[in-house]
C-alpha cells in the first residue's frame, strides 16, 4: 500500500514517464500530450485534496503526519522520510492547485516541444511537492536542488529574448546559496554524530541537538542564505526580474507561485527551528532587510514599463511581508508568513496568468501599448480588478489576512519595522491601480487593442479559479489558518522558548586532525537584545 | 441625475425626523437606538482567542452618565446657527448666480489670481505631484531601478560573473603550449613544497 | 578455490593474456580479414572482473609486493568499467578514423594492467613499475593518431613532462628508501611510528617529491599544465580513458601510500595537499569557464575533479577513504559517458569538440542530447545523479576533519563548473540548429554503451548504498 505522500510525489513522475512514451517529432499528438498533462497534475492535485481532508487539524494530533520512513543510506543515517505538518499541508495543496492552472495556461503560449515542457512541468512538479514533504534534510536537500533543472530547462528554451541569460543566473545564484547550505548540512549531520555516536539527517532529532553558540551562527547563515536568494530577499533578489520576465508564462506562474515559497518554508521548518538563538539573534537584520524588501520592491515596480517586471517587483515586495513575519518569531507573525505566502501564490500566479494573456494576444509587455481595455475586454477588466485588489490587500480579499496578522505579529515585536511595512502597504496600492487604470481604463489609444478577443472558456477556467480562491481566502480564512496553527504554535514554541547559550568551552570536538588553517568561528558575544514583554503567545 | 437627487433628499428627511433632538421635542430615536453598539466594543471582557488574541481591551461599565444633564440650550444655538448660515449661504448663491450674474463674472475679473487659485483647488493637486509623486517616481526610475538595483545589485551578480570570467581569460594564457613553461611549473610546485618545509 | 601465490595477480593476468591474444590476433590476421578485436579484450576485462569478485573480502597477497585486498579490488573493477565503457565506444571511432586496431587495443588493456597494479602493489618501486607500465600505454594512446600533428604533439608533451615528473618521484622513493630502510608500504608505516621521524629533512624531502609525482598523474595544480593539451590532442576516447583511470590508479596508490604508508607523519603532509587541493579546484574550474574547445574544458574539469579527490585525500578520516573509492566510481561512469558522446559526434577530418559544433543537438539527435546533458549535470553535482552523491561524501569527509574551508571552496567551485557545463547544454538547447557537419550515424553497440553508463550514473545516484557499503568494507580491511 503505497504512501499518500509518496503518491503525490510519484504521481507526476509516472506521468512524465509515460509521455515519454508517446512519439510527438512532427507535433501530431501535441493536444493528447496537453490533456495527458493536464489530466495527471489534476490527479496530483486531487490527492492533495485527499491529503488536506483526511488532515487532522487538532491540537492533540501528532506534529507530523502520513509519516512515511524507511531507510536509505543507512550507513549515514539517510532516510526516505516524508511527513507533513499543517504549513506543508497547504503548501502543498498549493502546488496542486496552480500546475494545472499553469498547464492550461501553456494550451496558447508554448507552441513548440510540447512533449518536453510537460515532461519537465510535471518533474517541477514532483519535486516541488517533495520540497514540501521531506523530513530529512537529506531528502530535502535533493528535491531542492532537483527543482532547479527542470525549471532551468523550461526559462531557457520556451522563454523569451533574453531567456538563457535570466536561466543562467537564476540556477547559479540559487545554486551557489544552496550549495552552502549543502555544507551547513553535512556540518549538522556530524555535530549529531559526535554527540550521540550515529549520523543523523532526521530533523526531528536534529531538532533535539544543542548546537554551540558560534557554530551555530554559520550554519544559520548558511541556511538562511540559501533560503534568502530562493524568497527573494533584497538584496538577493536581482535574479527574480530577469527570471521572472523571460519565462514563459506557465514557468513564471509556477516559479512565483510556488518555488519563492519554497524559500520562505524552508526558513519556518528548517533555519529558525533548527537554530533558535541564531534565528533570535538575527531576527532584525532580517526584518530590515524585509522592509526595506517591500519599500523598495515597491517603488521600483511602480516605475517599471513593463507589465511581467511590475508583477516581479511587486513579488519582491510581497515576499518581504513574509520574511518580516517570520522574523517576528511569534504566533501571528509565522501564522501571517504562511498565510500570506499561499495568498501571495494565488494572487500573483493570476496576475502573471493575467500579463500572459495580454501579451500572448498583442507580443508586448508594455504598458504604454495598452490602454482602455475595459471597452473591449470587460471580463478581462472584471478578474483583473478582483485580483489587483486581492494583491493590493482589500480587506476581504486574501491579502489582507496575510498582511494584517504580518503586522500584527511584528508590531508586537518591534512596531519600527511596521511603520515602514504599513507604507508599502500603501505603495503596494499605488502601484498595481496605477498599472490596473493605465492597461484597462482610459481611452483606447492604441488601435491594435480595438479587437482583441474577451475571455475564452479556457481562460475562464485558469483565472476563474485562481479569483474564486482569492475570494474564499479572504472572506473564510479560517479554512486555511486553521490546519497550520498547531504546527506553527509547536515551530514559534521551539524558537522562542530555547534555552540560554552554550558558552564556547562546550564546543563538541572534531577528530583530532590537524587543521592547516584555523576555520575563523569566533564566536559572536551573546548579546541578545531582551525581547519587550509584549510577546504573548496564546495558550 | 435628478432621481439620485429625490432619492437622497427624500432619505435625509426621514433620517432627520427620525433623529429629532429632545429640544425639539422628538425623541432622539436613531442616537439612542445606537448608543449600546458603541459600548460593546470599547468595553468588554479580554479577547483570548483568535487573531487578536493578547489584545488587551478597557473594561468598563456601560455608563449611563451620557443621559445626564440637560443640553437643552447648547442644541438649540447649533440648531440655529447652522441653519442661519446654510440659509445664507443659498441666499448668496442665487443672488451672484441665478440673478446677476455679471457680478461673479466682474470678480472673477478683478481678482483673477485668488480666482484662479480657489478654481484649482487651491492647487493641491499639483503640489501634491510636484512635491511627492514626481520626486518618488524619478527616485524611484533613476536612482532605485535604473542606478541602484541595475546597476549596483545586479552588476555585483553580473560583476561576479565577469570576475571569474576575466580571471579565466587572463590564466588560459599561461597555458601557452611550451613544454618548457609547464616544466617550470611543475619545478615551481617542487620549490613550493620544499620552501614550506624549510619554512617549519 | 584453491588459493595459490598467484591469486591477487589473476585479474591482471586475465587482461595482460587478453592483451597478447590481441597483438597477436592482429598480427596473424590476413590483410583484409575483419576480425572482432574488442570483444577479445571485453572477455579479457570480463574475466578480470570475475576473478576479483571471487577474490572479494579474502585478502590474499602475492609476491609479498601485491595484495588482492578489498581496495584493490574494488579499483580493479572500477578499471574493468572503465576498459569495458573505453573498448565499446571505440569500436567506432578505430574504425572511423583508421586507427591501427590491435595496437590500440592492446595498448588499452595494458595500460589497465599497469593501472590495475598501480591499484594492488603494497611496494614503492611496483607502484613505480606499474605507473611506468601504464604511462608508456597512454604515450601511445595518445599519439595513436599519427597523422595528426596535434595528436603527436600532445603524446611527446606528455612524455618529455612524464619521464620529468617520474623523476621526482623516484628521487622521492629513494629517500624514503634512505629514512626507513624500506620500501614496503606496511613495513614504512609501522618504523615511521616506530621512531619519531618528524623533523627529519630527507623524509621531508621523500614525502614532498612523492606528492610531485603523484600529483603530476592526477594533474593537480600546479602540475597539470600537461593535461589540457594532452587531453585535446589524443581522440575523445582515450581522453576518457585517460581522464578516468589513470586518475583512479594514481588516486587509489597515493590513497595507499599516504594514508597507510605515511600515515603516522599526516601532519606533515596534509597542509600542503591542502593547499594543493584548493588550487586545483579553484584553477580548474576558474579557467574552465573561458574554455571553447569542449574536450579543454573537460580537461580542466577533469582537473577540478581531481581536486576534489584530493579534498578526501586530505580528509584522511574512515569517510574520505571511502568517498574517494565511491567517487572514482561515479566519476569513471560519468566522464567516460560523457567523452563518448564527443568521440561519437567527431569525425575523421575534425575532431567536432568545438562549442558551436553542438549547436542544436537537440533537435537532431535528442538522444545524444539528453544522455550528454544528464552526463554533464551529474558531472556539475545535480541530484539525482551519482556526481552529487560523490560530492556530498566527499565534502562529508572534509567537514568531519573539520576542513569546512576546503569544503567551501570546493562547493563554491562546483557551482562555477555548473556554468561551463551547462553552457553546452544551452548549445544544444537552447539554439539553433544551424549548418554543420553532421555526426556519422552511431553504432547501435556505442549507444548501447552510453545508455548502461547513464543507468549507472542514475542508479548510483538514487540507490547509493550498496556501493557505499562496498566501498566502506573495502576500506576497513587495509586501514
Amino acid at each position: 500500500m503505497i504512501g499518500l505522500l509518496t503518491l503525490a510525489i510519484v504521481t507526476p513522475i509516472i506521468g512524465s514517464l509515460l509521455l515519454l512514451l508517446i512519439p510527438n517529432r512532427d507535433g501530431s499528438k501535441d493536444g493528447l500530450i496537453r490533456t495527458l498533462a493536464f489530466a495527471v497534475s489534476m490527479i496530483a492535485f486531487a490527492v492533495t485534496l485527499v491529503l488536506w481532508a483526511s488532515f487532522d487539524a487538532s491540537a492533540s494530533a501528532p506534529a507530523f503526519q502520513f509519516v512515511e520512513r524507511s531507510s536509505w543510506i543507512p550507513q549515514f543515517g539517510i532516510e526516505y522520510y516524508l511527513g507533513i505538518d499543517g504549513l506543508s499541508l497547504m503548501l502543498l495543496v498549493l502546488t496542486g492547485f496552480l500546475t494545472p492552472i499553469a498547464l492550461l495556461s501553456s494550451w496558447h503560449s508554448v507552441d513548440k516541444k510540447i512533449k518536453e515542457f510537460s515532461i519537465f512541468m510535471l518533474l517541477l512538479e514532483a519535486s516541488m511537492i517533495g520540497v514540501f514533504c521531506a523530513l530529512d534534510i537529506f531528502l530535502f536537500y535533493v528535491f531542492w536542488d532537483f527543482v532547479l533543472i527542470p525549471m532551468y530547462f523550461l526559462i531557457g528554451i520556451w522563454g523569451y529574448d533574453q531567456r538563457i541569460y535570466a536561466a543562467i543566473k537564476f540556477i547559479l545564484y540559487t545554486m551557489a546559496g544552496s550549495v552552502l547550505m549543502l555544507v551547513a548540512i553535512i556540518g549538522l549531520s556530524w555535530l549529531h554524530q559526535s554527540a550521540t555516536g550515529e549520523y543523523s539527517f532526521d530533523l526531528l532529532k536534529l531538532y533535539e541537538l544543542t548546537i554551540p553558540q558560534g557554530t551555530q551562527y554559520w550554519f544559520f547563515l548558511a541556511f538562511t542564505l540559501a533560503f534568502i536568494i530562493k524568497v527573494p530577499l533584497f538584496p538577493f533578489h536581482t535574479w527574480l526580474p530577469d527570471a521572472h520576465v523571460q519565462a514563459p508564462t506557465p514557468g513564471s506562474v509556477i516559479l512565483a507561485g510556488v518555488m519563492l515559497k519554497m524559500g520562505g518554508y524552508g526558513l519556518i521548518r528548517f533555519a529558525f527551528p533548527l537554530f533558535p538563538e541564531a534565528a533570535l539573534y538575527f531576527a532584525p537584520l532580517l526584518a530590515t532587510l524585509s522592509v526595506i524588501a517591500i519599500v523598495y520592491g515597491a517603488l521600483v515596480a511602480m516605475v517599471q514599463p513593463d507589465m511581467k517586471k511590475l508583477v516581479a517587483y511587486s513579488s519582491v515586495s510581497h515576499m518581504g511581508f513574509v520574511i518580516l513575519g517570520i522574523a517576528a518569531s511569534n504566533m501571528q507573525g509565522i501564522q501571517g508568513a504562511s498565510y500570506q505566502m499561499l495568498a501571495h501564490g494565488v494572487s500573483t500566479g493570476a496576475l502573471f496568468c493575467i500579463v500572459g494573456m495580454l501579451s500572448d494576444r498583442r507580443h508586448t509587455r508594455l504598458i504604454s501599448e495598452f490602454g482602455g481595455l475595459k471597452t473591449h475586454m470587460p471580463r478581462l477588466t472584471a478578474v483583473m480588478l478582483i485580483i489587483t485588489l486581492s494583491s493590493i490587500g482589500l480587506p476581504g480579499m486574501n491579502g489582507f489576512i496575510g498582511e494584517f496578522l504580518i503586522m500584527l505579529g511584528a508590531f508586537k515585536w518591534d512596531p519600527r519595522f511596521v511603520v515602514v511595512a504599513a507604507l508599502g502597504v500603501i505603495l503596494s496600492a499605488v502601484y498595481m491601480l496605477w498599472m490596473f487604470q493605465r492597461v484597462f481604463y482610459g481611452k483606447v489609444t492604441n488601435s491594435h487593442n480595438k479587437g482583441l478577443p474577451d475571455l475564452s472558456f479556457r481562460e475562464w477556467a485558469i483565472v476563474g479559479p485562481l479569483a474564486a480562491a482569492a475570494i474564499a481566502m479572504g472572506v473564510a480564512p479560517n479554512v486555511f489558518l486553521k490546519p497550520m496553527e498547531p504546527a506553527v504554535q509547536r515551530i514559534v514554541d521551539r524558537v522562542q522558548s530555547r534555552q540560554p547559550l552554550e558558552t564556547a568551552e562546550a564546543v563538541i570536538p572534531y577528530s583530532a586532525r590537524p587543521k592547516p588553517k584555523e576555520p575563523d568561528r569566533k564566536p559572536q558575544a551573546p548579546s541578545p537584545k531582551p525581547r519587550p514583554a509584549s510577546i504573548e503567545v496564546a495558550q | 441625475m435628478a432621481t439620485a437627487l429625490i432619492v437622497l433628499a427624500v432619505g435625509s428627511i426621514v433620517a432627520g425626523y427620525i433623529n429629532i433632538p429632545h429640544a425639539l421635542g422628538g425623541h432622539t430615536a436613531l442616537t439612542e437606538w445606537l448608543t449600546p453598539a458603541f459600548q460593546a466594543t470599547n468595553c468588554g471582557a479580554p479577547v483570548t482567542t483568535g487573531e487578536l488574541a493578547g489584545l488587551a481591551l478597557e473594561n468598563c461599565e456601560p455608563t449611563e452618565a451620557a443621559e445626564a444633564g440637560d443640553h437643552t440650550g447648547l442644541e438649540l444655538t447649533l440648531m440655529g446657527v447652522s441653519s442661519i448660515v446654510a440659509l445664507i449661504g443659498i441666499g448668496l448663491a442665487t443672488f451672484l448666480w441665478l440673478r446677476n450674474r455679471q457680478i461673479p463674472d466682474r470678480m472673477a475679473a478683478q481678482y483673477g489670481g485668488v480666482y484662479r487659485l480657489l478654481l484649482n483647488k487651491y492647487y493641491v493637486d499639483e503640489v501634491y505631484d510636484a512635491t511627492i509623486v514626481q520626486p518618488i517616481k524619478v527616485v524611484s526610475t533613476e536612482g532605485l531601478w535604473r542606478g541602484f538595483d541595475v546597476k549596483l545589485v545586479d552588476g555585483a551578480v553580473n560583476g561576479a560573473g565577469y570576475l571569474v570570467s576575466g580571471v579565466s581569460i587572463v590564466l588560459r594564457l599561461l597555458q601557452n603550449g611550451s613544454v618548457k613553461t609547464y616544466a617550470m611549473s611543475t619545478f615551481v610546485g617542487v620549490v613550493a613544497i620544499l620552501a614550506y618545509y624549510l619554512w617549519r | 578455490m584453491m588459493s595459490s601465490a598467484f591469486d591477487a595477480v589473476i585479474p591482471m593476468l586475465c587482461v595482460t593474456l587478453a592483451g597478447l591474444v590481441v597483438l597477436l590476433a592482429e598480427a596473424f590476421m590476413r590483410k583484409d580479414e575483419k576480425m572482432p578485436i574488442a570483444p577479445l579484450g571485453l572477455i579479457g576485462l570480463a574475466g578480470a572482473a570475475v576473478a576479483s569478485v571471487l577474490l572479494w573480502d579474502r585478502n590474499t597477497e602475492s609476491f609479498g609486493v601485491v595484495s588482492g585486498d578489498n581496495f584493490g579490488l574494488f579499483v580493479n573493477l572500477v578499471l574493468v568499467a572503465v576498459g569495458a565503457l573505453t573498448i565499446i565506444f571505440s569500436t567506432q571511432t578505430v574504425e572511423r578514423d583508421g586507427l591501427p586496431a590491435g595496437e590500440y587495443y592492446a595498448m588499452v588493456l595494458f595500460a589497465i594492467v599497469g593501472m590495475m597494479l598501480m591499484g594492488q602493489a603494497t611496494d614503492l618501486l611496483v607502484i613505480f613499475l606499474a605507473l611506468e607500465t601504464m604511462s608508456i600505454a597512454v604515450y601511445i594512446l595518445t599519439g595513436i593518431r599519427r597523422d595528426m600533428q596535434q595528436s603527436t604533439e600532445a603524446a611527446f608533451k606528455y612524455f618529455l613532462l612524464g619521464a620529468f615528473a617520474s623523476s621526482f618521484f623516484l628521487y622521492g622513493i629513494a629517500f624514503l628508501y634512505g629514512t626507513t630502510g624500506t620500501t614496503n608500504i606496511d613495513e614504512m608505516s609501522t618504523r615511521i611510528a616506530a621512531q619519531s621521524m618528524s623533523g627529519n629533512p630527507m623524509i621531508l624531502l621523500g614525502i614532498g617529491l612523492l606528492i610531485v609525482g603523484f600529483a603530476f598523474k592526477i594533474a593537480a595544480v600546479p602540475f597539470h599544465m600537461w593535461s589540457p593539451d594532452a587531453y585535446e590532442g589524443a581522440p575523445a576516447v582515450i581522453t576518457g580513458f585517460m581522464s578516468t583511470g589513470v586518475k583512479a590508479a594514481a588516486i587509489a596508490a597515493f590513497v595507499r601510500v599516504f594514508l597507510k604508508g605515511l600515515d603516522p607523519m599526516i601532519a606533515d603532509w596534509a597542509p600542503i595537499l591542502w593547499w594543493i587541493a584548493a588550487l586545483t579546484m579553484i584553477v580548474g574550474t576558474v579557467v574552465g569557464v573561458a574554455q571553447t574547445s569542449l574536450k579543454r574544458m573537460l580537461a580542466y574539469s577533469s582537473i577540478a575533479h581531481g581536486g576534489y579527490l584530493l579534498a578526501g585525500l586530505v580528509a584522511g578520516n574512515e569517510v574520505g577513504k571511502a568517498a574517494i573509492l565511491f567517487y572514482l566510481a561515479a566519476y569513471a561512469l560519468t566522464n567516460l559517458g560523457a567523452f563518448g558522446v564527443i568521440a561519437l559526434i567527431g569525425n575523421r577530418e575534425r575532431a567536432n569538440d568545438d562549442l558551436r559544433d553542438y549547436a542544436g543537438l537537440y533537435h537532431t539527435h535528442p538522444a545524444l542530447a539528453a544522455l550528454m546533458a544528464f552526463f554533464l549535470l551529474s558531472l556539475g553535482g545535480f541530484p539525482p545523479t551519482a556526481g552529487f552523491i560523490a560530492k556530498w561524501y566527499i565534502f562529508s569527509a572534509a567537514i568531519g576533519s573539520g576542513y569546512y574551508g576546503l569544503a567551501i571552496i570546493g562547493v563554491l567551485s562546483s557551482v562555477v563548473s555548473v556554468f561551463f557545463y551547462l553552457r553546452i547544454v544551452v548549445m544544444m538547447y537552447m539554439t539553433d540548429r544551424d549548418a554543420r557537419p553532421v555526426p556519422a550515424p552511431i553504432s547501435s553497440l556505442a549507444m548501447g554503451g552510453l545508455v548502461v553508463a547513464m543507468l549507472g550514473v542514475l542508479y548510483l545516484g538514487v540507490l547509493p548504498t550498496r556501493l557505499i557499503e562496498f566501498a566502506q568494507q573495502s576500506i576497513s580491511t587495509i586501514f
